[in-house]
């Protein structure tokens, strides 16, 4: 049952630790994950962000600068047919001045091939001269064409622009009317084939395939690098799709703008007027070439951003590893140690605050086995300690009482009479209850005493007074109890006889210095003494009688005087070269 | 090879059409027949990659076909080095690797064009070119569904061949110049040249009289103060006959209307001209090249360039009904001061100025 509930308690403490660990780990990853992820990806979408900006900027300006450019070239073209013009009304009309204009006229054709037709008009507005290339020519035709809105326009702004005149419906035409510094010089009227920006317009290049067109006052189509919409015509829908384009533009005050053009295209458009002939140049690039460089930017980006959320994964995972490998670690190493495992070491070489509390578990553990050896230490000394010595020796906190030294001692030695004779004719139970008996009395004696058993062998045993604890006059207190030895185990002889077995009890006691101290190896140590006295205690004790106490002249001096003592004169003992007077202890 | 680029050194000019190359062909017709027929053979098997590949080569590779006045070997738009070729070229088409050149001829004769047409639009092709009103007549009459791209010489809507110009409609489109409108200019660019001229013949041909050349050129006649008389030669050999009878009637110049066997015979016509000691003004300035007087015309080889484009955009999937009809914008005035100076002609400085080309 106790088992069971230890079982489940475990089961419960893994899980909940189990639990623990991973969501430690959690914290620390997705805290460190963080640190590192945020910075990034707020950088990486700022530096996008950003970036997007600056590219529509640059977009802008690129398309309004080619805008410009494109509306500066073909506004060129436009001056250089005015130019040209300009050459046909330098000189007044006169006579002689006729052949002159002529040959002008002449050379504007051959030089700008886009001038279809001349009207040479004088300063009254009278038509002198028209030369073409398709049409017959007029020498001084003399019609009045001072009301022509060209002529009148002329005069007064001194370059008229007129508007754009689809011939056919298809190809684009004007007219363009230059007049002279003087009235006298007249006007110059050009018809211009104006299909002739198409080489001006069709090498406009936006980008890559981005282009330019051009847009009249109503929003007609004059030049695209597609002749084949010029001449098509505009119909209304273009027209309002391309006023409305025009509209649009001004409405962002001039920025360019992303549209759907006539193709269905989504482009990014930029305008800009061509001065003179109150034209728009477009200059449209498609959004997908347009925006590439952003698209490629936020690629990039991207990319870093996946490369830094990766590495910082990556990072925040070796850090919560790092951090949580030595808790477990810790854990584990407290784990077994509190299971006993005192020789456990944690091994944690991070050289941080880890690797101090590894080294203080590690020491704590030392300690721990120290103690315990101590203690198991003095727990076996209590086997033959009597309980007061070995509470001296547990206070004491060591085994320093134990130490080998000389003391005045009482050596005890008793055995059992015809012990051999009966063990060796009895069964084992007899035998042990025998023994069992014995011990259980003279146990009890010993420790009333507070002497100290030494050893015992079979029905022999032999005890200490005065050591390792001191106590006063040793010698009475040994011979009191070699009587209470004798009184309690003559108490059970006559139980032993009245079941036949002839066994009696005697016991020697001498008193004398002796070297005392701890014998032994390991796990198998022992008290005891060693010396003469303990010799002669041993001789006494063989020769005494059942019921006897024989001790020594010394300790027949230490007694004399308390208890009541039998010279039984000398007696030679093996080992000794004299004969030593012997003493017998009456009781009962 | 070798023989057709000599040839070619010899005779051809980028910009010069078909009647250039045939006029070329004549000038050398002292040549011996078997001469004739090795640089036949040679130029067929040269000239024409595309026709010998097209039946080799998969359907996938555009197809051209083109409708021939001139034997497909002299063929001006089939020919390698024409401005036609050159725009295919520059729109990244070769002939014999990416497309495929198909050639008919009408054999020279007015008679063969529908022939030949009706040869040509039985191929599978993705495109018909002609370079001259009659062809594209011949061509829009053999098919209502291949498209065409051609040159047309008068009013393509006032012809039936065409809806309007900005948006033709039907299966042709191409290239316009103005053919009629322009004959009156050169009768007045002759009377600039001749300002005493009073009587001109006019040298025209009754295959072509569906176009209004002959009201034009009398009428332009009325107005400028001159005398035509119209002779009819619809075969080269009655061009010879022609000429004495105009010189016999006291022409002072002859005035050649646009016809594509006049194209053809342009050399004749140049050479006979100078032994009838008569100033001639024609059209194609392949004619003053020949040795005529005087040409003024759109500049064919810019249209003929031109017409490159229309084929690209309709091998892409261009309708032709979609593809306006475009306009000339260059012309040319070529003048041979050589003939000029044969003849005792004083060229004013006018015309001179005004000239794109002078021969001297």
């Amino acid at each position: 049952m106790q088992a069971t509930c230890l079982d489940q308690c475990c089961v419960a403490m893994d899980r909940s630790r189990g639990k623990w660990r991973r969501s430690l780990f959690q914290k620390y990853f997705a805290v460190l994950f963080i640190a590192v992820g945020v910075p990034l990806l707020a950088n990486g979408l700022g530096d996008a962000w950003f970036s997007y900006r600056d590219q529509r900027a640059l977009l802008n300006t690129l398309l309004r600068t080619e805008a410009a450019s494109a509306a500066a070239r073909i506004g060129s073209f436009i001056d250089g047919i005015k130019d040209q013009l300009s050459w046909t009304v330098r000189q007044a009309w006169s006579m002689e001045a006729q052949d002159q204009h002529r040959f002008d006229a002449l050379g504007v054709l051959r030089q700008v091939p886009a001038v279809v037709s001349i009207t040479l008009v004088d300063g009254d507005g009278i038509e002198r001269l028209y030369v073409s290339r398709i049409d017959l020519n007029r020498t001084a035709s003399g019609v009045d064409r001072s009301r022509d809105p060209a002529v009148s326009g002329a005069r007064s702004a001194r370059v008229w622009y007129g508007p754009v005149i689809y011939y056919h419906g298809s190809e684009p035409y004007m007219t363009i009317a230059v007049a002279g510094n003087r009235r006298a010089t007249g006007i110059a009227v050009a018809e211009i084939n104006l299909k002739l920006i198409w080489d001006v317009i069709s090498a406009i290049q936006v980008g890559h395939t981005g282009h330019a067109f051009v847009l009249d006052q109503p929003g007609r189509l004059i030049a695209h690098p597609d002749i084949s919409l010029v001449l098509r015509g505009t119909n209304d829908e273009t027209l309002r799709a391309m006023r409305r384009l025009r509209h649009e533009i001004d409405a962002a005050s001039g920025e360019a703008i992303t549209i759907k053009n006539a193709q269905g295209e989504t482009v990014v458009t930029a305008m800009a007027a061509i001065p003179g002939a109150d034209w728009m140049v477009f200059a449209e690039q498609p959004l997908s070439e347009a925006f590439a460089p952003i698209r490629s930017a936020l690629w990039r980006t991207g990319g870093l951003l996946l490369a830094g959320t990766a590495f910082a994964g990556a990072l925040a995972y070796w850090l919560a590893r790092r951090m949580t490998g030595p808790i477990r670690q810790l854990e584990e190493g407290t784990e077994r140690i509190g299971a006993g495992q005192f020789d456990h070491r944690i091994k944690i070489a991070s050289g941080d605050e880890f690797e101090r509390l590894a080294t203080r578990f590690n020491r704590m553990a030392g300690e721990l086995a120290v103690s315990q050896e101590r203690s198991e230490r003095i727990a076996r000394l209590k086997r033959f300690l009597a309980p007061q010595v070995a509470e001296l020796v547990e206070k004491a906190g060591d085994e320093s009482v134990l130490a080998g030294q000389r003391a005045e001692v009482a050596a005890v030695f008793c055995d059992l009479r015809g012990f051999t004779a009966f063990s060796a004719q009895s069964g084992p139970e007899e035998i042990m209850q025998v023994l069992g008996d014995y011990y259980e009395a003279l146990g009890s004696v010993i420790t009333r005493f507070e002497a100290t058993l030494t050893s015992f062998s079979g029905d022999g045993l032999m005890v200490l007074v005065n050591a390792p604890v001191p106590c006063a006059d040793p010698g009475l207190r040994a011979v009191e109890m070699a009587i209470d030895m004798q009184k309690v185990v003559q108490n059970l002889i006559g139980g032993w006889r009245s079941r036949g077995y002839a066994i009696g009890f005697g016991v020697g006691l001498a008193m004398g210095p002796a070297t005392v101290g701890r014998i032994g190896y390991e796990s198998r140590v022992e008290y005891t003494a060693i010396g003469n006295v303990v010799n002669l205690a041993s001789r006494l004790c063989s020769s005494a009688e059942n019921e006897q106490i024989l001790i020594d002249p010394a300790l027949a001096e230490a007694v004399r005087d308390k208890l009541p003592l039998v010279a039984l004169g000398t007696r030679r003992f093996k080992g000794y070269d004299k004969q030593l007077a012997v003493f017998s202890v009456s009781h009962s | 090879m070798i023989c057709r680029l000599a040839a070619i050194l010899r005779n051809h000019r980028p910009d010069r059409p078909n009647g250039s190359q045939v006029a070329g062909r004549r000038r050398d017709s002292m040549r011996s027949i078997r001469q004739r027929c090795l640089y036949l053979a040679c130029t067929l098997v040269v000239t024409l990659p595309g026709v010998a590949a097209g039946q080799s080569t998969s359907t996938s590779m555009p197809r051209i076909g083109v409708l021939a006045w001139a034997p497909c070997e002299e063929a001006w738009l089939a020919d390698i080095s024409s401005p036609f070729m050159r725009g295919l070229g520059e729109l990244g088409y070769k002939p014999g690797e990416t497309v495929t050149i198909e050639c008919r001829s009408a054999g020279r004769r007015y008679e063969g064009l529908a022939t030949a047409a009706a040869d040509l639009v039985r191929l599978p092709l993705d495109v018909v070119v002609g370079d001259s009103e009659p062809v594209a007549h011949a061509a829009r009459e053999a098919t209502a569904t291949i498209p065409i791209v051609t040159i047309i010489s008068g009013d393509p809507v006032g012809g039936g061949l065409a809806h309007s110009l900005a948006k033709p409609g039907g299966n042709l489109t191409g290239v316009t110049y103005y053919a009629t409108e322009l004959t009156a200019k050169r009768l007045e660019l002759l009377k600039e040249l001749l300002p005493e001229v009073t009587t001109v013949g006019v040298l025209a041909n009754p295959n072509a009289s569906y176009m209004p050349f002959e009201e034009d050129t009398k009428r332009a006649a009325g107005r400028l103060g001159i005398t035509v008389r119209v002779h009819q030669v619809s075969e080269p050999a009655d061009l010879k006959g022609a000429f004495s009878q105009m010189k016999a009637e006291g022409a002072q110049a002859v005035f050649v209307l646009p016809d594509l066997m006049f194209a053809s015979e342009a050399s004749r016509i140049a050479d006979l001209a100078l032994e009838h000691r008569l100033p001639t003004m024609a059209w194609g300035s392949w004619f003053a090249e020949l040795g005529c007087l005087m040409a003024y015309s759109s500049d064919y080889g810019a249209m003929s360039h031109r017409l490159a484009f229309y084929v690209d955009r309709i091998l892409k999937g261009a309708k032709p009904g979609d593809l306006p009809i475009e306009q000339p914008t260059t012309f040319r005035l070529s003048i041979n001061l050589k003939t000029a100076e044969a003849l005792g002609v004083d060229v004013p400085q006018s015309l001179l100025l005004l000239a794109d080309e002078v021969i001297e």
